[in-house]
């Protein structure tokens, strides 16, 4: 009763009118933001920053907050429209989202199942965040190197559900995805991995470059030969605001994943290091136990509403370790920390009790974000859709001009549009020969956080592999790893003996 | 043509003031007018926006610009590929005119990394100052088995493994130097490397690790709050304050062990002795700031310690000979 | 030997050569296991290689069967035009380089209208400059000519 108490004194403080100003502005900022490809929540956090120095500091992390959590939503918007994710938790997104938009001609209903589901997602998180806020954070802190092995082991080998009819295939990208992930700097031992001398290569290849091109790039060679014939097949029935709006089997449909991510996609948002591309594609992934009207990857409401209801919610449960332990849960937290010190606050243990306002204040302005987020991109997707009905060979040259800026953007030099062209031709070749696309970005990933807490468990071991069974938690996650494994072998099994 | 009447009018302009300022700092001026920026100043930062090093670059541009010390357009860019090296590698190569308008952020956290992974050393840049010192303490967990320094020496000395956990850079040289003076081995005292100091702390905080390193800006909120508790100062001297409990090693019996974090800015090794000069005075304008020293060493926990050009560079060129002879890099 | 290294063959192929160069590398440079470290740093790239060759070789006997069309080589044509702007960036400029892309490209390879290519070329402008340079304040390359002039 108390934490109602105190959110309602954070309403308070949202509601005059500085913060609510502030919180407009960084939710639209955050769309914006969020939609172009390249720049994500942390390089706007990062960006905008020094702006926000001149404000109180409860009006500042209002902005930033509304701006990183908006951000989670328009990094839906390419996804779908352009099959280029935004951000890397769009990923996922593009999976279903692009498909749909395209193939099924829903384009409009596809953004609003989007941006539904992430309201939900994010409404659920922050319901988790306000109740249980400060002792949610010490759940994270239970998960060390060990059980964060033993998750991600188990979340690897979800990954299986996304190869599709060829399993083979699948893995051959997985693995190319990890051995592309292991160039680059080892932290643990502190020298360069596989860089070949190459001062580029030692830090590794850029992920958003990387997915911009083997998403984005490689989808317009993709349509080179066809942009003749494509231009018709991409006109879409209906463009009105009435024809994009989802019907009730549309909303029926989304409910359930929507509500399951929102929780899981909480869970994941607080332990340490894990963030919303990971809950984006554990989301997704636990779609897969569950009924889908469509196939999955076929453009289906369930998987789009699976996935970013699952990123929304991790981002406000990242919000739980920053606030209540002064823990950044990703590299937006930490900026966002950098901006707390600034602002002449200390963010730790005490922020919530020695600044309530503040804490109670950030908090609510996350229930406006959310909600200001989803009424202005609901008055914009009608408009939005538009440029599915631009030709395609007038797409071409635009698309590949955002490819570069938002490339070189990542990280401020031509490396980045170099490696975007270099993993476009690569992801037209996968795409062509029908090896999936999606494991592989998600290999390169989840691959590194698998390793180094692999090897940090082992360092604390002293090499035994004990670590992972003699913890609770570790073997929990092993136990259901099995499962996953086993289950439909002994489903077959089962199908072959009753045969 | 036309270029140049405009610096020359724009130094006369300005050129007054600062002449007698100037004069003092720069060594070798020849012709005796003071060298001013002539166009916009790139200053590099390679580390991603929002980290340690970029809010130290950006308070001090802000600060040049406010106080008006410097006339020119300042661009703060990020470069990040490599782990920075790339940009490192970029600015010691950085050549004419260009070379006297660039600046790059450099910490003892740059140097090593570079020097251990890359051919490039410090003599490919010219030192312009060095403004801040950060030094180490070592905490536990406040349900920690160890209460003391004491006690970990002690179960140590017992056969058992003590896990420490900290960042890159600074903190694993700290670690290094610290295993030398208690001769102690890697498999007594493993470390763990963190991607950040954040994350060693809320390994600590979970206790997954017996004891970290932090600087004290890092660990203050959680020393305050009664989660972490300081047990060593790597210092010459105890802290104030509420980190004043933790003892030194000398007062354990063995040599302190200190390796100073410090932050400071470098330019192009082609960067003349004028532009050297004129950057370096104008940091040591921007160290004695009221806003410096607020918003910046006070919030930021770190001391204060400005260096000259000439002093900076000695102090850089040794730390690297030492930092060198440590590791065995030749 | 051609029958062999057709388009659907290639990945598999490629992707079982790049294992074997891990495994090399990864063992003779980076270590696998230390008694009492654990795993080196070459111990997961070198095990993930190990398994991509199992898989490759297995992709590889898998795709001999399986027939594809031949590459159409106007599917390339944008990664040659990308490059030649790519070359472009250094000599005038992120800016100048992407409109000189999009205006030739829609005016000459595609054969646009004026007005078509106006609109593209504006709206390619908006991004880049407005929203990537004015707003987000990205510093483009400006290229060596003009560096050259700023620089004298």
């Amino acid at each position: 009763m108390e934490n109602v108490l105190m959110l309602f004194g954070g309403f308070q403080t949202v509601f005059a009118f500085d913060n609510l100003a502030a919180c407009l502005l960084g939710a639209v900022l955050g769309l914006i933001v969020g939609a172009m490809p390249g720049i994500g929540s942390l390089a706007g956090c990062a960006l905008l920053l020094p702006l926000t120095y001149k404000f109180s500091p409860t009006t500042a992390i209002i902005m930033l907050g509304a701006l990183y959590y908006s951000n989670m939503y328009g990094g839906a918007f390419s996804a779908i429209l352009l099959n280029i994710p935004g951000d890397s938790p769009a990923v996922m997104t593009s999976v279903d989202g692009y498909p749909m938009a395209t193939k099924r001609g829903r384009p409009g209903q596809a953004l609003f199942v989007s941006n539904i589901s992430s309201c939900i997602g994010g409404f659920i998180g922050i319901l988790i965040l306000t109740f249980t806020g400060p002792a949610l954070a010490k759940v994270g802190l239970l998960f060390g190197p060990a059980e964060m092995t033993s998750l991600l082991l188990m979340a690897m080998t979800s990954v299986g559900w996304l190869m599709g009819e060829n399993p083979i295939r699948g893995v051959i990208s997985t693995l190319l995805g990890i051995i592309l992930a292991t160039i680059g700097m080892d932290t643990l031992s502190g020298s360069p991995r596989f860089n070949f001398g190459s001062l580029y290569l030692m830090g590794g290849i850029p992920f958003i470059p990387f997915v911009i091109g083997s998403v984005g790039f490689a989808q317009i060679i993709k349509i080179m030969a066809s942009r003749g014939s494509l231009s018709s097949q991409l006109v879409v029935n209906k463009l009105t605001i009435r024809g994009s709006l989802p019907s009730l089997s549309d909303l029926k449909r989304l409910l359930p994943p929507a509500l399951r991510s929102g929780v899981l996609g909480t869970f994941v948002g607080v332990l340490p290091g894990a963030g919303a591309t990971t809950a984006a594609f554990l989301g997704y992934a636990a779609q897969r136990a569950f009924k889908s009207k469509d196939p999955l990857g076929s453009g289906a409401v369930e998987g789009i509403a699976a996935c970013e209801s699952a990123n929304n919610a991790a981002a406000a449960g990242a919000f739980a370790p920053l606030l209540a332990l002064g823990i950044p849960g990703s590299g937006t937290g930490a900026v966002l920390l950098g901006g707390l010190i600034m602002w002449g606050l200390t963010p730790g243990p005490l922020l919530f009790s020695k600044s309530p306002d503040f804490a109670w204040g950030l908090i609510a302005s996350l229930y406006l974000a959310n909600l200001v987020a989803l009424a202005i991109s609901a008055g914009i997707i009608p408009f939005l859709v538009k440029i599915l009905s631009v030709p395609v060979k007038l797409m071409i040259p635009l698309i590949t001009v955002v490819c570069f800026v938002g490339s070189y953007s990542s990280s401020n030099s031509m490396y980045g549009v170099c490696i975007m062209l270099a993993s476009g031709v690569l992801g037209y070749i996968l795409d062509r020969n029908k090896y999936p696309i999606a494991p592989m970005l998600l290999a390169f990933v989840l691959a590194p956080m698998l390793e180094s807490n692999m090897r940090k468990a082992f360092i604390i071991s002293g090499g035994s592999v004990d670590i992972f069974f003699s913890r609770p938690i570790s073997l929990a996650f092993l136990f259901i790893m099995m499962a996953l494994i086993l289950f439909p072998v002994i489903k077959a099994i089962i199908r072959a003996l009753r045969k | 043509m036309k270029k140049y009447a405009l610096i020359l009018a724009l130094c006369a302009l300005l050129g007054g003031p600062l002449f007698a300022g100037g004069q003092q700092g720069s060594s070798g001026a020849e012709t005796g007018k003071p060298w001013e920026p002539s166009r916009n100043v790139d200053w590099i930062v390679t580390s991603s926006a929002g980290g340690g090093s970029d809010i130290f670059t950006r308070v001090i541009s802000d600060i040049m610009v406010k106080e008006g010390f410097s006339k020119a357009t300042i661009m703060v860019t990020n470069k990040t590929d490599g782990g920075g090296e790339v940009g490192r590698a970029q600015v010691a190569n950085t050549s004419s005119a260009l070379a006297d308008h660039t600046l790059l952020t450099f910490n003892s956290g740059d140097l090593m990394p570079m020097v251990k992974n890359t051919p490039n050393r410090i003599a490919m840049f010219k030192p312009i100052g060095v403004l801040a010192v950060d030094k180490q303490l070592i905490f536990i967990n406040k349900t920690s088995a160890y209460k003391t320094f004491q006690a970990v020496i002690d179960a140590v000395k017992g056969g058992k493994k003590v896990v420490m956990g900290g960042s890159k850079g600074d903190d694993i040289a700290t670690y290094n130097l610290l295993l030398s003076e208690m001769k102690w081995t890697e498999t007594q005292l493993p470390y763990i490397t963190y991607d950040s100091t954040n994350d060693a702390l809320t390994a600590i905080l979970g206790n997954h690790v017996d004891i970290v390193i932090s600087k004290p800006a890092a660990s203050a909120g959680y020393v305050e709050a009664g989660d972490l508790l300081p047990i060593l100062a790597l210092s010459t001297e105890r802290y104030t304050g509420n980190l004043s409990g933790a003892p030194i090693l000398s007062e354990l019996g063995y040599k302190n062990v200190e390796i100073p974090v410090w932050r400071g800015v470098v330019g192009p090794a082609a960067m003349s002795a004028q532009a050297q000069a004129y950057w370096s005075d104008i940091l040591k304008k921007v160290s004695e700031t009221q806003t410096w020293k607020k918003d910046y060493l006070e919030k930021f926990k770190l001391m204060s310690d400005y260096k000259t050009f000439e002093e900076a560079t000695a102090y850089m060129t040794k730390y690297q000979a030492d930092y060198m002879a440590a590791n065995g890099i030749k | 030997m051609r029958a062999y290294l057709k388009p659907g063959t290639i990945i598999p192929f490629c992707s079982g050569a790049l294992s074997v160069f891990w495994i090399v590398y990864g063992l003779t440079r980076h270590g696998f296991w230390d008694s009492s470290k654990g795993p080196l740093p070459g111990f997961v790239p070198v095990l993930m290689a190990a398994l991509l060759f199992v898989v490759s070789v297995l992709g590889f006997i898998g795709s001999l069967k399986v027939k594809t069309t031949p590459d159409r080589l106007e599917n390339w044509t944008i990664l040659l035009a990308a490059g030649i702007t790519f070359a472009l960036v250094f000599l005038i400029g992120m800016i100048a380089a992407l409109l000189v892309f999009v205006f030739v490209w829609l005016k000459f390879y595609e054969k646009t209208g004026w007005k078509n290519t106006g609109l593209i070329l504006l709206i390619s402008f908006g991004i880049a400059w407005g929203v990537f340079v004015l707003w987000l304040g990205v510093p483009f390359p400006r290229g060596i000519i003009i560096d050259a002039i700023a620089g004298m």
